[in-house]
């Protein structure tokens, strides 16, 4: 059956059932099973294998209770668990069982699953938030069915399931709730292809939301993986490194990653920015590759600040992993991080010293500006990419200002943005030149496309990094949430450099 | 209203420099009776030489007249006593070409003169000498809407042209022993202006002259404080300025939050955020609804009282705050609303309103919103859809693009995006939408 309808009838399905309510709570139910579903079958895989012992407990396995088989390999439906039954099993076994809880068994309480290898704790990470929502076990069973019809045994299915997920991680974008975790592909994949990570080198992303970048990274040292050579296996294996501190995006990364051949995701369930102390990083906290759309709009907290250098605690997320991935960049290694316009042009002191940090450590060489709808109906958040590496510090920044492409006024749900909308960028990457905007008539104002300013320009005009920009900003309607948001902040903002203006006028006056 | 402390503190600061509260006693100043003395002295050899006329004497201060008081070392004096002469400018006319350039009250801007709107006039270079200006020189509206406005006389052209001043200012020539930027902040001050009103006669055509600026009673300090008076203020104006660009950029924010607010709600709203439901099929505005044009009878057929045979007529002001009802004759009403029906405004200043209508017919400015599967939908979700970010936002784009007047047409507006809901998922829209939006409203009164 086609994605598209698979996942149609799977909400269709929830749909019906009164204790999965909106779009999220579906999303929640389906993915802890799918997670459940996909571990099994890489289980099965590796039980090819003789040495591999499987780590979920006999009667738990999603071939256990979800899609038991005949011995000729067709689905035992009489022995499969439905209505109250199954119902029963989820809540009161199943979801205990697989948190690393204790039932009762014979009359006394035991910890059934009690494995404390590699992939055991993953499990139990990945499932200890997880709730089984439906109340019917007539909708879920109609649920684990539409799941069984693919089978991820077929190379064809299992490419296409891979697929289905992303497609469902790129509906997250509608979902105002969990689009801030997912970055559109065709951005990641640009990000990628330049960064340009080798097999063999560590590559993270501290931000890394349902796994968008590191899926990107995965799929590319693939393509440099050699048949005969098992060291590149683990080499592949041992990739990529994540961090994320939601738990339904975490979820999402660890699926993401099993679907793309690593068998035991590593995946921090945490807040990066609070893991130790700026300076404290260092050795094996480094890394080759940096890829990363950190979250931003929200407030940093005490803690997290404080693990900062004093002079650069930003309240601003994005500022906060700018600096800490300058930080874990080993030498020569590069990095593209995605930062809003705010980060631009934002001059606040800690902004500042956060900008002067990335000039002086590293060399910040391209700023692509994306057109303000790319993460469309998620946010009109304007956004842009920063490439940079440690060679050295910045001499001069070129500046590119990617335009809407020929027939888009924006973007949008049904017309997103797409890999090859970033052709004509990737031409202009390696033949770089100065691209001047046809003069309008009448006016005296230059405005450019593309340029390179240098280190001095740029500290000249107070690391405001604004430039190249678009010439004709449209009104940007913000969520309700992001636009008191940006009121509070803004209006704090002022009140405060009120109160310090004042502060000043009563020193003058003489007053205590 | 917004609360202007800016304002406020500029007052409170000048009456503190003329209280005597920014500066204090130094002994190595020159006491401040030598100063009256220099400057009667100055007076008395201009007097002999020709150069000023005699005037009246000035009454002496009487005990009761300042309005408050000054520190032992400072005096109290007239303004007439400490100007040369106070001197009425020249009455003649703006011409196109000449030797003389007349500086007038509207030359005045923003307390700077503003050099390059100067007309010439016919004064010859002699009549024009009396009254050229010199750097420095404080002149001051003496009638008109900004009588009592003042200005000091700074970077005067230097073109060859004699800059002189018009009938309607008064140039005072102040003593040069005196500050004349001690005397600008006065004109600023309180003191200046509440004995300024005082003098003031009329108020249709209010009229202040000579006498009143001379009678004027001024608070002197040594001119060695007058200098450190100024300097201080200086300091604190420059902080005030700045702190007042922070308060207005705090008062467009209030100012813009509200409506911000109302468009970010309504643009949820249509992307199914405000309910959690994002199964939405994006259509095209034009395959949901069909705009009509109203009708424009002849106004020859208008009458204004009902009469029988004949049907309101609405325009788009008959749905705002001043009504005024027209009639035409059933005949001619070709296109008519329903009560419940949506119009749509579509030209000028009222693009973008959308009214709930009446039953009538309605004219041209305004189009009706022709459902074409009515079962699809809610008219009060349709109606939120008017006033959400998609519709105004195009609305804002035709205005903004050819002249406004032209408004609207059907093929432009077809192709807007329309989120078509399923019915109970609108109805549900529209219930957030009616508990959110008057909150917005409210908060339009409390924020300010």
């Amino acid at each position: 059956m086609s994605l598209l309808n698979l996942i149609k009838r799977l909400q269709d399905v929830m749909r019906k059932d009164q204790g999965v309510d909106g779009d999220v709570q579906r999303l929640a139910q389906i993915v802890w099973m799918i997670f459940l579903k996909v571990f099994d079958y890489k289980e099965e895989e590796n039980e090819l294998d003789d040495d591999y012992k499987p780590v979920i407990p006999v009667g738990y396995r999603w071939r256990d209770w979800a899609n038991p088989m005949k011995e000729d390999g067709t689905p035992d439906i009489k022995n499969a668990l439905t209505g109250d039954d199954l119902i029963a099993f989820v809540d009161n076994k199943l979801m205990p069982v697989l948190k690393g809880n204790a039932i009762m068994v014979n009359g006394s309480p035991r910890v059934v699953f009690d494995s404390t290898s590699e992939q055991a704790l993953l499990v139990k990470t990945v499932m200890a938030d997880a709730q089984n929502l439906m109340k019917d076990g007539y909708n879920l069973r109609e649920v684990i069915n539409l799941f069984n019809q693919v089978d991820l045994g077929e190379r064809l299915d299992s490419h296409e399931f891979s697929e289905m997920y992303e497609s469902l991680l790129d509906g997250l974008q509608a979902m105002g709730k969990y689009g801030e975790f997912h970055t559109p592909k065709a951005i990641t994949r640009f990000g990628v292809d330049h960064v340009n990570p080798k097999l063999g080198q560590k590559c993270a992303d501290w931000a890394c939301g349902t796994g968008g970048f590191l899926v990107d990274i995965i799929d590319k040292l693939n393509e440099q993986k050699r048949l005969g050579h098992p060291e590149d296996y683990y080499a592949l294996q041992n990739a990529a490194i994540g961090g994320e501190f939601k738990p339904m995006p975490y979820r999402l990364c660890i699926t993401n990653l099993l679907l793309h051949g690593i068998d035991v995701p590593n995946i921090r369930y945490g807040d990066s920015l609070d893991i130790k102390n700026f300076s404290e990083y260092r050795g094996d906290d480094l890394v080759d590759i940096a890829c990363l759309n950190p979250p931003y709009g929200g407030v940093a907290s005490p803690s997290d600040k404080m693990s900062f250098p004093a002079n650069m605690r930003s309240s601003e997320t994005a500022d906060l992993f700018v600096a800490l991935t300058v930080k874990r960049l080993k030498k020569n290694g590069r990095a593209i991080v995605v930062v809003p316009d705010g980060f631009l042009f934002g001059n606040d002191n800690a902004k500042l010293e956060v900008k002067k940090y990335l000039m002086k450590e590293c060399n910040l060489h391209t700023i692509i500006r994306l057109p303000q709808s790319c993460f469309a109906p998620y946010t009109s958040i304007a956004t842009n990419l920063l490439f940079f590496d440690k060679t050295g510090p910045t001499a001069e920044t070129w500046f590119y200002r990617m335009d809407m492409p020929e027939g888009y006024k924006h973007f949008s749900k049904t017309k997103p943005i797409r890999r090859d909308h970033f052709n004509v960028v990737d031409e202009w990457w390696d033949n770089r030149t100065e691209i001047k905007d046809p003069q309008e008539e009448g006016s005296t104002t230059e405005t450019w496309k593309s340029k390179k300013y240098s280190i001095d320009e740029i500290a000249g005009n107070n690391y405001n990094l604004d430039l190249c920009g678009y010439p004709t900003e449209e009104k940007i309607i913000l969520s309700p949430e992001e636009t008191i948001k940006n009121f509070i902040e803004k209006r704090d903002q002022l009140d405060n450099k009120m109160d310090e203006k004042l502060k000043e006028i009563m020193d003058l006056l003489g007053v205590e | 209203m917004a609360h202007v402390l800016a304002k406020e503190l500029r007052e409170a600061i000048l009456q503190a420099a003329f209280e005597g509260k920014l500066s204090s006693f130094n002994n190595n100043d020159t006491p401040v009776y030598r100063l009256l003395e220099m400057i009667r002295n100055e007076k008395c050899e201009l007097l002999k030489k020709g150069l000023i006329s005699k005037t009246k004497p000035l009454p002496e201060i009487e005990d009761d007249e300042p309005p408050f008081d000054i520190p032992e070392h400072w005096v109290w004096e007239r303004w007439g006593n400490l100007s040369n002469s106070i001197q009425y400018g020249a009455n003649a006319g703006a011409i196109s070409s000449g030797v003389a350039k007349l500086v007038r009250i509207s030359d005045i801007q923003n307390n700077k003169v503003v050099w390059d709107t100067v007309p010439f006039c016919s004064l010859s270079k002699e009549e024009a000498k009396q009254y050229e200006l010199n750097e420095n020189d404080i002149l001051f509206a003496r009638t008109g809407g900004t009588v009592g406005k003042s200005v000091v006389v700074k970077n005067i052209p230097n073109d060859g042209f004699i800059y002189i001043f018009a009938g309607y200012l008064i140039r005072s020539n102040y003593n040069l022993n005196i500050d004349y930027r001690f005397l600008k902040y006065f004109m600023e001050s309180d003191l200046y202006w509440s004995q300024l009103k005082e003098g003031t006669i009329g108020s249709a055509q209010p009229n202040c002259n000579g006498k009143t600026l001379s009678k004027m009673i001024v608070p002197l300090p040594p001119i060695e404080e007058q200098a450190r008076i100024v300097a201080r203020v200086d300091e604190l104006m420059a902080k005030i300025d700045e702190y007042e660009k922070l308060e207005n950029e705090l008062v467009e924010l209030k100012k813009n939050f509200p409506g911000d607010m109302k468009a970010a709600v309504l643009q949820a709203a249509m992307q199914g955020k405000l309910t959690n439901i994002y199964d939405y099929v994006e259509c095209e505005y034009g395959n949901m609804f069909e705009i009509s044009g109203g009708s424009q009878p002849s106004k020859n057929a208008f009458i204004d009282t009902p009469k029988e045979g004949y049907i309101q007529l609405y325009q788009t002001r008959d749905y705002g705050e001043k009504p005024q009802p027209v009639y035409i004759p059933i005949k001619y009403a070709t296109k008519q609303t329903k009560e419940g029906d949506i119009l749509l405004a579509r030209y000028g200043g009222s693009l973008g309103k959308v009214f709930w209508a009446k039953d009538g017919a309605y004219n041209v400015a305004m189009a009706k919103v022709i459902f074409n599967k009515p079962e699809l939908h809610d008219p009060r979700f349709v109606y939120y859809y008017h006033l959400s970010p998609i519709y105004q936002g195009f609305c804002l784009s035709v205005a903004n693009g050819r002249s406004a007047q032209a408004g609207f047409n059907k093929d432009d507006i077809g192709s807007l995006p329309y989120p078509l809901f399923t019915i109970e998922e609108q109805k549900r829209i529209v219930e957030k939408l009616d508990k959110i939006l008057p909150l917005c409203e409210k908060l339009e009164k409390e924020i300010a």
